[in-house]
C-alpha cells in the first residue's frame, strides 16, 4: 500500500509534521542548561554606590549574571520581569547581578530612574569582565549554581514572568 | 506595521550531502518556498521597512532598515565623530534579528560566510573588526568602541532553541540602493543557505515625527 502511495506526498507529510516547523510560533522562553557545569569566571566590580561586589560573595546562591546595556532594546525590555523575578526568588537564594557594558554613571543612573530594580547594577566600563564570559551579544544571561558554575545560558532578552520560563527558572535555582 | 508585500524567494539550498531525505527536505522545493513566509513589513512612524523570512524549520532572519539619521545620532551619542558617525550610518545599515525557533536544533552562523549580492556579484561583509579597525585609526574614544562592538549583530553566533541576537551589519553599498543578501547558516551542523532578494538601503531623509 505504502509503495502505492506517491514520494512527493510522503515528502509533503514530512515537511509539515516532521520537520519541526513553528513558523509564526510565539517566541519560546527557554533557559539552556550549559554541559560540564564550568566554573564561571569570577569578577569584582563596583555598583552605581561605588560598592565593590565580587561574584564568590554570592557563594551558596544562585546568580543570575545579566549582561546589558541601556541603549539595547531586548535589554530594556526584559528588565522589569527580571525584577519581579527577583523579588519573587530572592528569598530562595536567588540574586541578579546587572553588568552593563561600557556605560558610565551619567548614562545608567538616570535610565533606571523609569526602572525600580533592586539588584545591584555593576559597571564594567572596559568591557573587562565580558570578555571572560564568551559572551556573543546583549543581553546574555547565565545562572550561576551555588557551587560557582556555569549552569544555563540565555542568549537574547526573555519574558522572566512567563510560566515556561518561571518553571525553568525554579528548577535552576532547586537544582542540585 | 503594515504588511506590504508577501511572495516567494528562493530557500534552503542545502549544501551537505546528507541522506535522502535530509536532502530533499533541505533543498528548495515549492513547498520550501511557500512555508518560508517572506513578509515585508513597513514602519507607519519614520517610513522604514523591514524583510522577515522564516525557514521551514523555524529560523527567523528579520533586516530592518535603520535610516541614516537614526544611526548617525545613535552614534553620535555614544561619542562618536560626526565623520565616523556619517560614514557607519550611510552605508545601508539593518538591525538583523535571527531567532532560533526550532524545537530542537542548535543554529549557528559566522557573518564571514554571508554574502552580499549586488548587480550578479558577491562579496563579503564588512565585519566587526575591520570596522573596529576604522575606529581605532580615526582615534574614537574607547567606550564608542565599546558601544559600537556591542550594538553590531554578533559576527558569530550559536543559538539553542528559543535563543536570538540583534544587532546592526551595514551592506556597505549607498543610500537607496537595491540588493540581495546570501544567508549561510548551520542546523545541527548541516549547512543550509537562503537568499534574501530586492532588499532596499534606507535612503538618506530626516526622519520626521
Amino acid at each position: 500500500m505504502l509503495k502505492k502511495i506517491p514520494l512527493a506526498i510522503i515528502f509533503a507529510v514530512a515537511l509539515v509534521f516532521g520537520t519541526g516547523g513553528t513558523a509564526g510560533a510565539a517566541e519560546m522562553q527557554t533557559i539552556q542548561a550549559v554541559p560540564q557545569k564550568p566554573a564561571a569566571p569570577n569578577f569584582t566590580l563596583k555598583d552605581l554606590n561605588d560598592k565593590t561586589h565580587s561574584l564568590s560573595d554570592f557563594r551558596g546562591k544562585v546568580v543570575a549574571v545579566n549582561f546589558w546595556a541601556t541603549w539595547c532594546p531586548p535589554c530594556r525590555k526584559e528588565l522589569p520581569s527580571m525584577q519581579r523575578a527577583y523579588k519573587d526568588y530572592h528569598k530562595k537564594g536567588f540574586v541578579i547581578l546587572g553588568v552593563n557594558e561600557g556605560e558610565d554613571w551619567d548614562t545608567i543612573a538616570p535610565f533606571l530612574e523609569n526602572f525600580s530594580l533592586t539588584y545591584p547594577i555593576l559597571l564594567d566600563k572596559e568591557s573587562t569582565v565580558i570578555g571572560k564570559w564568551k559572551v556573543l551579544g546583549l543581553p546574555t544571561t547565565f545562572i550561576v549554581d551555588r557551587k560557582g558554575r556555569i549552569t544555563h545560558r540565555i542568549n537574547g532578552g526573555r519574558d522572566w514572568d512567563d510560566p515556561a520560563f518561571r518553571k525553568a527558572l525554579e528548577a535552576a535555582i532547586d537544582g542540585d | 506595521m503594515t504588511e506590504r508585500n508577501s511572495h516567494t524567494t528562493q530557500f534552503a539550498r542545502c549544501l551537505g550531502l546528507g541522506a535522502l531525505l535530509i536532502s530533499i527536505l533541505g533543498c528548495s522545493t515549492v513547498v520550501h518556498d511557500e512555508t518560508q513566509q517572506r513578509k515585508i513589513l513597513q514602519d507607519k512612524v519614520v517610513g522604514s521597512y523591514r524583510w522577515i523570512m522564516t525557514a521551514p524549520s523555524g529560523v527567523n532572519f528579520t533586516l530592518a532598515q535603520r535610516l541614516p539619521d537614526q544611526t548617525r545620532s545613535f552614534y553620535l551619542a555614544r561619542g562618536f565623530s560626526s565623520a565616523a558617525a556619517n560614514s557607519y550610518a550611510i552605508s545601508c545599515v539593518f538591525q538583523t534579528i535571527v531567532h532560533n525557533d526550532t524545537k530542537k536544533s542548535v543554529v549557528a552562523f559566522n557573518l564571514a560566510d554571508w554574502r552580499i549580492i549586488e548587480n550578479g556579484h558577491e562579496r563579503p561583509l564588512k565585519l566587526t573588526s575591520q570596522w573596529q579597525q576604522d575606529w581605532k585609526k580615526m582615534g574614537l574614544p574607547k567606550s564608542a568602541q565599546i558601544a559600537f562592538q556591542w550594538s553590531q549583530f554578533p559576527t558569530i553566533q550559536k543559538h539553542n532553541p528559543g535563543d536570538w541576537f540583534q544587532g546592526m551589519i551595514a551592506a556597505g553599498l549607498p543610500p537607496g540602493s537595491t540588493f540581495g543578501v546570501k544567508i549561510v547558516w548551520t542546523q545541527d551542523g548541516v549547512p543550509h543557505q537562503a537568499k534574501m532578494t530586492d532588499i532596499q538601503c534606507p535612503k538618506d531623509r530626516t526622519i520626521k515625527r
